[in-house]
């Protein structure tokens, strides 16, 4: 894994694979699930409060969602967020 | 009262479905695992959604327990650090082999509670006996601690030591559930036994549960939903025991008041061992009634 | 309810909104008897001539097949060599083997389609891409049938396949090679339509002795190579599933059933096909035979799970519409109690004595239901139609009690909701719901809140485990859907209970 980048989870069945990228300007979260149409705006919001939470201003983050709910989503970003940051 | 803590839904801790699954079948207690069943480069994955479950998940009327990594591995102290905080008041602690080992969980989770503002002492442990010579030390052990509420066993590591087969008929392990049933016994707290593996074989799951009941198990670890109900139903009194215990007890207190000590049922005297039985046998009774559980 | 409709809906016609009764009993004439004097069997291309088969007209098939179906591909083929344009199709279900039909409808052949269900390729591109002009038409299993004999569904040409047939055209789906077991849907089209046409993959040579289609129906009897795939035909419906969450919603729902009391002697019974309805079955097998219960009959869709239970005597009787499974094909032959029935005599609406009317007990499942108990079975929660209505409103309506089993969550998924995307089957008919986190009975239902709470089955209004289960999933976003209707959802009656947008 490069420097920086780091991942949590797998896709499969009712969990979420969250990669984040530190090494980047801005704030950018990309969602590919079957259930973007219906949670969407949940899923991002989740990304949000745990960069927020972590102190993160800069980072790319994709999340590959099987159908995990929100409190997933926040654990595997914030995993991924530690090993990015190599902790 | 003591908990109820006849079933233990034992799930890997990285899984979140479970989460959300698991107490819907309605055991006594989950135990979410960041031990065994995680690999190494997943224990901060597991934490941290163990975390964010305590955090953000309502569990009813389920106990929660975790069993955190050995003293001994590099994980145990991030695991209390972050869970307790979270929200979790029972640890299981796996392989227990010296008093050193609870007293430094103990430690810890003063720390830890006094730093997050949670009363000291209500974080409860769960010791796990796991090998011959956690088996020997058992009372010690048990004895380590105030927090201490109940001694695990686990019979696949105790064999693996000893460098025997574990049956399904276990009577290699009677040694080692004796000890244990007789500590839990002399400090009034639980004994839980090891985990049935053949979910395909209800029969023989059964057959242990009633085994290890007449040692004096009343409670044990499961690994499949399956596996609650059967040990519920195994586990609950007659409707035989629970009349001629209420006898007893009637009698006991129609005794207090009238004749001052001297208890006798049906012509027959009564001790204080009987009493005590059938005292537990109500308190069981009445628990899983009020809890509403199976 | 309160859903507004255009007044009339182009490729439709004038819509009655459902509640508005419009009850119309009489039944057009059957099909005079058959007299065919020169031979009936013919290929397929000089069948099709031969009915005069043109421009605008309306052909119809039936879904026994299921995914093994190949006769629907063979007629349209032909039909398409002839360039005959603008049919109106009519099949009593469309699955995903019929994917093909997209090429059909793009190039104007079909401009028009009934049935019970939609999905796959076909539905996307309907629902996406307006492959077809006109809105497809979901009539339920009962409603097809009184559509059919009412005359609102004239029918020209009926094309029904059959796995065993004779050069009369008596015909059946017990024997061949392609052997499906009932052949209920078609029994109606075959009494109705202008002509019929039976297409076999095994003539046998002097006459068919277990009829379950007269020749008196038959103009034509075509002989093809196969009529399906055996493999999909026959789907294995001894799902006994290990699942311990279905098992777990089973368990509750068979609770449920044996607390409301309707589990009683000669109580009649029908089950969707789904692995938790086929669990509760079981469980309720165990009830019944310590209770000493024979009920009077079970009902279906049948698989082998209600075979068995016939087949141990806990029913005395099984009437089957659609025949799942080739063990089941061979109760029905062997067993004199296992009866198949049309269409008609299992559903329809004009028909008081109905199966289902008679029925106790009903258990399905659902993919969404909201606060008033309406059930969408059509569009998933994305909008999409994937789906079909079946005989559910019909059951629903029938039954004296109906519960839905189901789990609360699909992967993210909740299954309760505010309001359902495509009311299917209406609430008033649905009585109760069984999921693993929570129990709800529907209001207008008294007698079983009372009957339930005495039994200490522990209830909840479904308000409750809606916000329950939103707890987990969160609340879902609003859904944006657009403004041309590709879909209409009639009731069994053949009023409009609900539309379906594009997407």
């Amino acid at each position: 894994m490069a420097r920086l980048q780091g991942f949590c989870g797998q896709v499969r069945k009712c969990d979420v694979k969250v990669s984040v990228d530190l090494d980047v300007d801005g704030i950018e979260i990309e969602i590919i699930s079957k259930f973007d149409k219906m949670f969407k705006t949940h899923m991002e919001k989740a990304v949000r409060d745990v960069l927020s939470e972590e102190g993160v201003l800069d980072a790319k983050v994709v999340v590959e969602d099987e159908g995990a709910l929100d409190f997933a989503i926040r654990a595997r970003t914030r995993t991924a967020i530690r090993r990015s940051r190599g902790v | 009262m003591e908990k109820i803590m006849r079933s233990m839904l034992f799930c890997p801790g990285n899984n979140p479905k479970l989460y959300y699954t698991a107490p819907c079948y309605e055991p006594d207690c989950i135990i979410f695992d960041l031990e065994d069943s995680i690999e190494l480069s997943e224990k901060d994955a597991a934490r941290d959604l163990l975390v964010e479950g305590m955090k953000s998940l309502d569990f009813g009327k389920v106990e929660i327990f975790v069993r955190v990594n050995a003293v001994t591995t590099p994980f145990f102290e991030e695991d209390i650090k972050a869970i307790v905080p979270a929200g979790v008041r029972n640890i299981r602690l796996p392989m227990c082999q010296s008093v050193l080992d609870v007293k430094r969980l103990d430690e810890l989770l003063s720390a830890t509670e006094d730093i997050h503002n949670i009363e000291r002492g209500s974080t409860k442990i769960q010791v796990g006996i796991e090998t011959p010579k956690g088996v020997l030390r058992t009372e010690d052990i048990a004895g380590a601690s105030d927090r201490v509420i109940g001694i695990s066993f686990g019979a696949e590591d105790y064999t693996a030591s000893l460098g025997i087969d574990r049956t399904k008929k276990g009577k290699e392990l009677l040694f080692a559930r004796s000890m244990i049933v007789n500590v839990a016994s002399m400090y009034g707290i639980t004994a839980t036994d090891t985990v049935w593996a053949d979910i395909n074989d209800s029969i023989g799951f059964i057959d242990e549960v009633k085994r290890t009941k007449a040692l004096g198990f009343n409670s044990k670890s499961c690994i499949h939903p399956s596996q609650i109900e059967l040990l519920h139903d195994a586990l609950r009194p007659t409707q035989e025991q629970v009349g001629k215990a209420r006898i007893i007890l009637d009698a006991v207190v129609k005794a207090d008041v009238e004749k001052g000590g001297v208890i006798s049922v049906n012509g027959k005297m009564v001790d204080v061992p009987v009493i005590t039985k059938a005292r537990k046998v109500m308190d069981l009774y009445e628990k899983v009634k009020k809890n509403n559980h199976g | 309810m309160d859903k507004i409709f255009p007044e009339y809906i182009e490729g439709y016609g004038k819509v009655i909104p459902y509640g508005t009764n419009i009850a119309r009993k009489e039944k057009i004439n059957e099909k005079t008897k058959v007299l065919k004097q020169t031979s009936k069997v013919m290929t397929l291309e000089e069948a099709i001539i031969d009915t005069g088969l043109t421009d605008g007209m309306t052909i119809s098939f039936h879904h026994h097949l299921r995914n093994g179906d190949e006769v629907m591909k063979l007629v349209f083929e032909v039909i398409h060599e002839l360039g005959i344009k603008d049919l109106t199709l009519s099949s009593s279900s469309i699955s995903k083997a019929h994917d093909y039909l997209l090429e059909y409808l793009r190039d104007g052949t079909i401009t028009k389609i009934y049935t019970s269900g939609f999905r796959g390729k076909l539905a996307y591109e309907v629902q996406h891409n307006f492959a077809l002009k006109a809105p497809v038409i979901f009539m339920t299993h009962g409603g097809r049938a009184r559509a059919i004999e009412e005359g609102s569904l004239k029918i020209d040409v009926a094309f029904i396949g059959a796995s065993c047939c004779d050069k009369l055209g008596n015909l059946n789906g017990k024997y061949g090679k392609s052997a499906f077991g009932a052949i209920g849907y078609p029994m109606v089209d075959a009494k109705y339509a202008k002509q019929s046409v039976a297409i076999t993959d095994y003539l046998v040579d002097d006459m068919v002795e277990d009829i379950s289609i007269s020749k008196d129906y038959i103009d034509y009897v075509v002989v093809v190579d196969k009529i399906g795939n055996p493999d999909l035909i026959a789907t294995d419906s001894t799902r006994n599933t290990n699942n311990p969450m279905d098992l777990l919603i089973a368990r509750k729902a068979a609770e449920v059933l044996i607390a409301s009391g309707y589990i009683a002697e000669n109580f009649s019974f029908q089950a969707g096909s789904g692995t938790i309805s086929l669990s509760v079955c079981q469980f309720l097998k165990e009830y019944m035979i310590s209770e000493n219960i024979t009920g009077e009959f079970a009902a279906g869709g049948v698989t082998s799970n209600l075979v068995q239970l016939f087949e141990e005597g806990l029913f005395r009787k099984l009437y089957d519409v659609q025949t799942f499974g080739s063990d089941v094909v061979s109760s029905l032959i062997k067993n004199e109690q296992h009866v198949e029935m049309s269409a008609d005599t299992y559903a329809s609406p004009s028909n008081e004595e109905c199966i289902v009317n008679k029925l106790d007990v009903m258990i399905l499942s659902a993919t969404e239901i909201d606060v008033n108990f309406n059930i969408n079975s059509v569009t998933g929660s994305n909008g999409v139609m994937m789906g079909a209505l079946g005989g559910a409103p019909d059951t629903t309506a029938g039954a004296k009690l109906s519960i839905i089993v189901a789990p609360s969550i699909r992967k993210r998924i909740p299954i309760v909701v505010d309001q359902v995307r495509t009311i299917c089957t209406p609430g008033k008919n649905v009585d109760i719901l069984v999921t693993e986190r929570g129990i709800s009975v529907n209001p207008n239902r008294t007698d079983l809140i009372k009957i339930l709470s005495e039994k200490g089955i522990p209830i909840m209004p479904i308000s409750k485990l809606k916000d329950a289960i939103h707890q987990l999933t969160g609340v879902p976003d609003e859904l944006e859907t657009g403004d041309n209707i590709v879909g209409i959802i009639e009731y069994r009656d053949g009023s409009v209970i609900d539309v379906i947008y594009d997407l």
